[in-house]
């Protein structure tokens, strides 16, 4: 970038009115000193992430193109068979579909109960920062707390929501919800839906705080009603928040390993297995790591495209 | 906002309250378990098994040092990024950024071989140093976008008084960034103590495991103890309750000040 005024690196502010068309060596040795500068402060950071992330994903793909027990020494090539057995893999559709439901359900149901809680929260009266607190409060708590403490929620014979059921007669309604095939699936994604609505909340709560009080006003003066102005005055006012909570979402549900893993680990059946957990099962538990890396390819480049996808969108947004 | 009607405002505290029953309920449950047939005595209990200590001794440890290597790196990486110019910056902070849209397991097959090879498993490094790489990417957002906001003008100012990029870094930037930096700290601290997919996969060895593996531990070393497994999840939580207690407001301001690019 050229600027009226330089510094040279001893600290002098040089006056260069317009950049010179010759190379100055004294100019060409002070980038070169910038440069080594810059470099050497963000190295440390690029450097490990290279090692253990860049070189991660290179491993992926080269093992992808091999059968390896990852015990043995052999490592036998077998060309694109791992993903064409990937594709012909009912197991891997299973995950994915499961992917698939728990990201939709969790991103929408997250940002609507968010939405409103921060809406709520927007009012006055007594103890907003206290229910702001305890919305928020899940988000740090570890998955195998929370695993825990809904097993026992959960739980068939003396779980709450079963003796809360039987107790008002609904026991007909009584499931065992991490048990059942059709159920197992819907009961994690609520315990993942506890533990992050909260974030969704605090990001719709303050991007709230940054709308005009004007609006708010002018909505109540032509007579919209609490809710009316949240649906047509306030939400549309936070479509950046909704693509960025979509987002998030999106890339958070490729991530879940942790709480299916603890609550079911991708049973009964596989009707909870999930693109991660299936991974891990193939690579740690059934030796099949070639296999694996395919997987693990196939789940980086769904990332990267959805990556992809939000900074398109967000060009056009802004 | 002021809702306009007095039964607006009671149907609004009410549906507050209700939603933040609902909240606390898991958690109630959490301590009502712990306390079940033994009551207080299912701490005790736990507290004295001597591998309950050494998990939280493990996880201290690798807290530590995966907070402090991180947050030195973040801190000149994100200086760096924000203030200086030099060629490629895009392209490395790119890089990196990418880093935030990888699933953890999708690294689990190359890092458990690598470090199989490198005699890294079950010990405390292999486990820090993958979970500085996987949190390099957030800490990185969250501390440049915050050095972002820090007016050029005072590191100009600094360099025609003849301050060196060095001394601008650790005298006037490092000052200014505290709260950014506390705020990755409080971040680095609760993805360190709740990782759980890094440990499963490295640690098979109970003496090196962290706290989430305290649950799995209890179940099968002390089988049909309930009581004494809640014990330990009330116990590994107490830490996070605290930083919740105290740090909350920083979370939440990283929550923002994280995703917004």
């Amino acid at each position: 970038m050229q600027q009226a005024t330089e510094l040279k690196e001893d600290g002098q502010p040089v006056l260069t009115t317009v950049p010179p068309k010759q190379p100055d060596p004294m100019k060409k040795k002070a980038q070169l000193k910038k440069n080594l500068v810059g470099w050497a402060f963000v190295a440390p950071t690029v450097l490990f992430v290279i090692a253990f992330i860049y070189y991660g994903i290179f491993y992926n793909a080269y093992h992808s193109f091999f059968s390896w027990d990852g015990i043995s020494f052999e490592k036998v090539f077998v060309g694109f068979d791992n993903f064409a057995r990937m594709f012909r893999d009912p197991e891997f559709y299973s995950a994915l579909k499961n992917t698939g439901i728990f990201t939709v359900l969790t991103v929408s149901v997250q940002a609507g109960i968010g939405l409103v809680l921060a809406y709520l929260l927007h009012t006055k009266g007594a103890g907003r920062t206290f229910f702001k607190s305890v919305f928020f409060f899940p988000v740090v708590l570890s998955p195998v707390v929370l695993g825990a403490a809904f097993s026992q929620i959960y739980d068939f014979q003396f779980g709450y929501i079963n003796e809360f059921l039987r107790a008002v007669g609904l026991g007909a309604l009584a499931q065992n919800w991490l048990g059942d095939q059709d159920v197992a699936l819907y009961s994690i994604i609520l315990i993942n839906i506890f533990q992050w609505t909260g974030s969704s909340m605090i990001m719709y709560y303050m991007a709230m705080l940054a709308i005009e009080r004007e609006v708010f006003e002018a909505a109540n003066i032509d007579g919209a009603g609490f809710w009316r102005t949240l649906w047509s005055v306030v939400f549309p006012n936070l479509k950046g928040t909704t693509f960025t909570l979509t987002i998030l979402g999106v890339i958070g549900g490729l991530k879940t390993f942790d709480i299916v893993w603890i609550s079911t680990q991708g049973g009964p059946g596989n009707s909870t297995e999930v693109i991660s957990t299936y991974l891990f099962r193939k690579s740690m538990l059934h030796q099949e790591v070639g296999y694996a890396s395919a997987l693990a390819v196939i789940l980086l480049i769904i990332a990267l495209s959805i990556t992809y996808f939000q900074t398109r969108v967000q060009k056009k947004m802004d | 906002m002021e809702i306009q009607t007095k039964k607006g405002r009671w149907l609004t505290n009410i549906g507050l309250s209700l939603m933040a029953v609902i909240w606390l309920f898991p958690i109630f449950v959490m301590f009502k378990e712990s306390l079940r047939v033994n009551g207080f005595s299912n701490y005790i209990a736990t507290l004295q098994n001597p591998n309950f200590p050494q998990f939280v001794f493990n996880s201290f440890i690798v807290a530590f040092f995966m907070i402090t290597i991180s947050i030195t790196f973040l801190a000149f990486a994100a200086f760096g990024f924000s203030k200086l110019q030099f060629a490629g910056k895009r392209l490395l902070f790119n890089l990196v950024l990418a880093g935030l849209m990888l699933p953890v397991a999708s690294l689990i097959v190359p890092l458990f071989f690598t470090l199989r090879t490198l005699d890294g498993l079950n010990s405390y490094w292999g486990l820090i140093g993958a979970e500085v790489a996987f949190f390099l990417p957030f800490g990185l957002m969250l501390i440049k976008s915050y050095f972002d906001e820090l007016p050029n003008e005072l590191m100009e100012a600094a360099h025609i008084d003849g301050a060196t990029t060095l001394q601008i870094f650790y005298k006037i930037m490092m000052p200014l960034a505290k709260p950014a930096l506390a705020t990755a700290t409080i971040y680095a601290f609760l993805n360190s103590w709740n990782e759980y997919l890094l440990v499963l996969t490295f640690m098979t060895d109970p003496a090196k495991q962290t706290v989430t593996m305290a649950p799995t531990f209890f179940t099968e070393a002390l089988g049909g103890d309930p009581g004494k497994l809640y014990a330990s999840l009330v116990l590994i939580s107490l830490p996070t309750m605290v930083f919740y207690i105290f740090f909350q407001r920083f979370l939440q301001k990283g929550m923002t000040s994280g995703a917004v690019k």
